[in-house]
């Protein structure tokens, strides 16, 4: 196996500078690492962060930031969202975009291995007064329906058939098949189902991982919440999503394509390290192997993570299903007289291509995000007509103890970061000093005590995802608010958690 | 001792470990192992099914890296969870590898379960030889 090519240092890397060291304060909550400061960098860094959150950044963001920068084709900057942490490749939280017509890449480092892991967000008519009361048989009752955890298995017994057609069609697959409403569909990104997918470019071995998993979890960082809508920012806004009083109950939902995903970007990973010397490419790390767009590799794995982001948007679909039959069971009222509309679903893991003014021209790129969220401004032809006068509404879930917002994309955001912002809150602390520092059966009877009703299959799992071991959710979205890329809308307070 | 142990600087948001071993079979077996009991209190398990798998490369690190992933196939593919694995390792032309697992289907009920493995990553990935035997370092996502 070759490790990362050596090359020989220059510039203020070779003077022994660290890469975040290398970071100039542009303006307020933004910065960027020059081209000067690593041979081979084609476009600076620029980093979207307050002072308090650079600070929390580990160091292996800024080293792996600068290595995407060098990627071939990549257009204008390498983009840091302020919820940042290291991944492999990419940083969680990086967003970059490459011209094809300029040997512009793909690469699986800049999506992830969860392809299509992304949120939802489902309104309802309820109260906290409504639900308080039940909040506990509400809870056990999703977490039987949506399994979670450890290998968990789904209630939809799939043929091949069945599932080269959830590949295929996603979402749409699942409402034809009576799991979900048509108007589910334009209230996502792609309308639940990429166009471009081919099955014949996806291996047996990810169909034997994804068949039965359709409509669970996972674990992780992935939940099924309960919450209330606390904050109304932008009453007008928020009324157009759906959300009108500040004791409303929604419910918000993390996870994405599961073992199908996850052995889709395997496949191609190794595809990729094979495959990059035969197109001249070297690159800094190996997580970072990538093919050019306009070759057979590239448009393989395009079409095969199509597939895997299919198969999360018909697997947050089934999970809406369930949700919804969970809350009628519970209330004992039809869903629909429950108010239980999806506001929104977003891909914060995939690649795209989209058109982008480059120069005053416009471009089709290839914008990865990884960790990160599309929050187009108004007018855009990708939203819907239900939201395309306001903006992408965009969903970002913090930890399970801290809270979420609903924001609104931006027109500036179109000009700053290819339509992109944060997706979450990010760690800061790894899980092996997040499990050392609490036990997840005390953390679970805390949170009851706050008022945070939580299951979870696994407490060492609970554990790892204390709302210490992340960075501020506030914080973050307060950066990119100032800066007009994705706007407040609605923030809001968990008080039950199906934890993955 | 656990011949493994887990790595807190390497990965914020993933598991990452280092394993050693006095010969190949013994680090196969002892990175396996790390793996086995991120996902599932082992003790939990009893030794129901036996899976035998083979593999063989011409790097030792892709090796390492083919057989690990196994264990996260077996786990969604097969719903497997197990308790403990056997390794043999010979290398003439190409290194060729049998191994066999012990363990059961999972069940949530009996299974005290930890983490939901993604996959092996290539993320500061290392296989060396040392002055005592082998070494390797992983970084699984989660």
């Amino acid at each position: 196996m070759t490790d990362e090519g050596p090359e020989p240092k220059r510039g203020s890397e070779a003077a022994g500078k660290s890469s975040r060291a290398a970071a100039v304060k542009i303006k307020e909550n933004v910065w960027e690492v020059p081209t000067t400061f690593k041979a081979g960098m084609l476009v600076p860094a620029r980093i979207y962060a307050s002072e308090k959150l650079m600070q929390q950044m580990d160091d292996a963001v800024f080293d792996q930031l600068t290595n995407v920068a060098c990627l071939p084709g990549i257009v204008k900057f390498a983009h840091c969202m302020p919820d940042a942490h290291s991944g492999y490749g990419f940083p969680i939280g990086g967003v970059a975009a490459f011209d094809p017509e300029k040997n512009g890449v793909i690469s699986p480092g800049g999506i992830g291995f969860d392809i299509n892991c992304g949120m939802r967000l489902i309104t309802t008519t309820l109260t906290e007064k409504d639900v308080k009361p039940k909040i506990k048989e509400l809870v056990d009752t999703l977490y039987n329906r949506v399994p979670a955890g450890v290998g968990s298995k789904g209630f939809l017994k799939l043929t091949s058939g069945q599932f080269t057609d959830v590949m295929r069609a996603g979402s749409k697959w699942c409402v034809e098949q009576g799991y979900g409403w048509d108007e589910d569909l334009e209230r996502s990104e792609d309308f639940g189902c990429i166009t471009w997918a081919n099955p014949d470019k996806v291996s047996d071995r990810a169909i034997q991982r994804g068949i039965a998993q359709l409509g669970t979890l996972g674990s992780g960082n992935h939940y099924l919440e309960v919450q209330v809508a606390e904050n109304i920012f932008d009453q007008k806004t928020a009324k157009k999503f759906g959300i009108t009083s500040n004791d409303q109950i929604c419910v918000m939902v993390h996870c994405g394509s599961r073992g199908f995903g996850h052995q889709v970007a395997s496949d191609y990973l190794r595809v990729f390290l094979t495959k990059m010397k035969d197109y001249g490419i070297t690159v800094k790390d190996r997580e970072l192997a990538c093919a050019p767009f306009n070759s057979k590799e590239g448009q393989d794995y395009f079409q095969a993570m199509a597939c895997a982001a299919n198969g999360a948007f018909a697997n947050r679909q089934i999970i809406l299903h369930r949700i919804r039959e969970c809350f009628s069971k519970i209330f004992n009222t039809p869903p629909e007289d429950l108010g239980m509309n999806l506001v929104y679903d977003v891909a914060h893991n995939i690649a795209k291509v989209e058109e982008h003014k480059v120069n005053g021209k416009n471009k089709k790129l290839v914008v990865h995000r990884k960790g990160a969220t599309r929050c187009f401004g108004p007018g855009r032809k990708e939203i819907a007509p239900i939201y395309r006068d306001l903006g992408q509404p965009v969903i970002v879930g913090g930890s399970m103890e801290t809270g979420s917002y609903l924001l609104l994309g931006t027109e500036k955001a179109l000009e700053e970061t290819w339509g992109s912002t944060a997706h979450g809150s990010g760690r800061t602390m790894s899980r092996t000093k997040a499990k050392h520092m609490v036990r997840g059966e005390q953390l679970q009877k805390e949170m009851e005590k706050r008022g945070i009703y939580v299951r979870t299959v696994s407490y060492s799992g609970l554990a790892e995802e204390a709302g210490f071991a992340y960075k501020s959710i506030s914080e973050v979205v307060d950066v990119m608010h100032k800066l007009g890329i994705s706007k407040k809308v609605v923030g809001f307070r968990p008080i039950g958690n199906v934890k993955g | 001792m656990p011949n493994y142990r887990f790595l807190e600087g390497i990965a914020v948001a993933d598991l990452a470990f280092e394993a050693t071993g006095k010969d190949l079979n013994d680090l196969f077996t002892n990175a396996a192992m790390a793996m086995l009991v991120s996902q599932v209190d082992v003790k939990t398990v009893a030794p129901k099914v036996t899976k035998k798998i083979v593999l063989e490369n011409e790097d030792v690190g892709q090796l390492l890296f083919d057989f690990l992933n196994e264990i996260i196939y077996l786990k969604d593919a097969e719903q497997l969870v197990f308790k403990d694995v056997k390794v043999a390792i010979v290398k003439n032309a190409v290194y060729k590898l049998s191994a066999s697992f012990r363990g059961e289907t999972i069940d949530p009920k009996k299974h005290k379960l930890g983490n939901d493995l993604k996959a092996v990553t290539m993320h500061k990935f290392k296989v060396e030889q040392t002055k005592t035997g082998w070494k390797c370092q992983v970084v699984v996502d989660i």
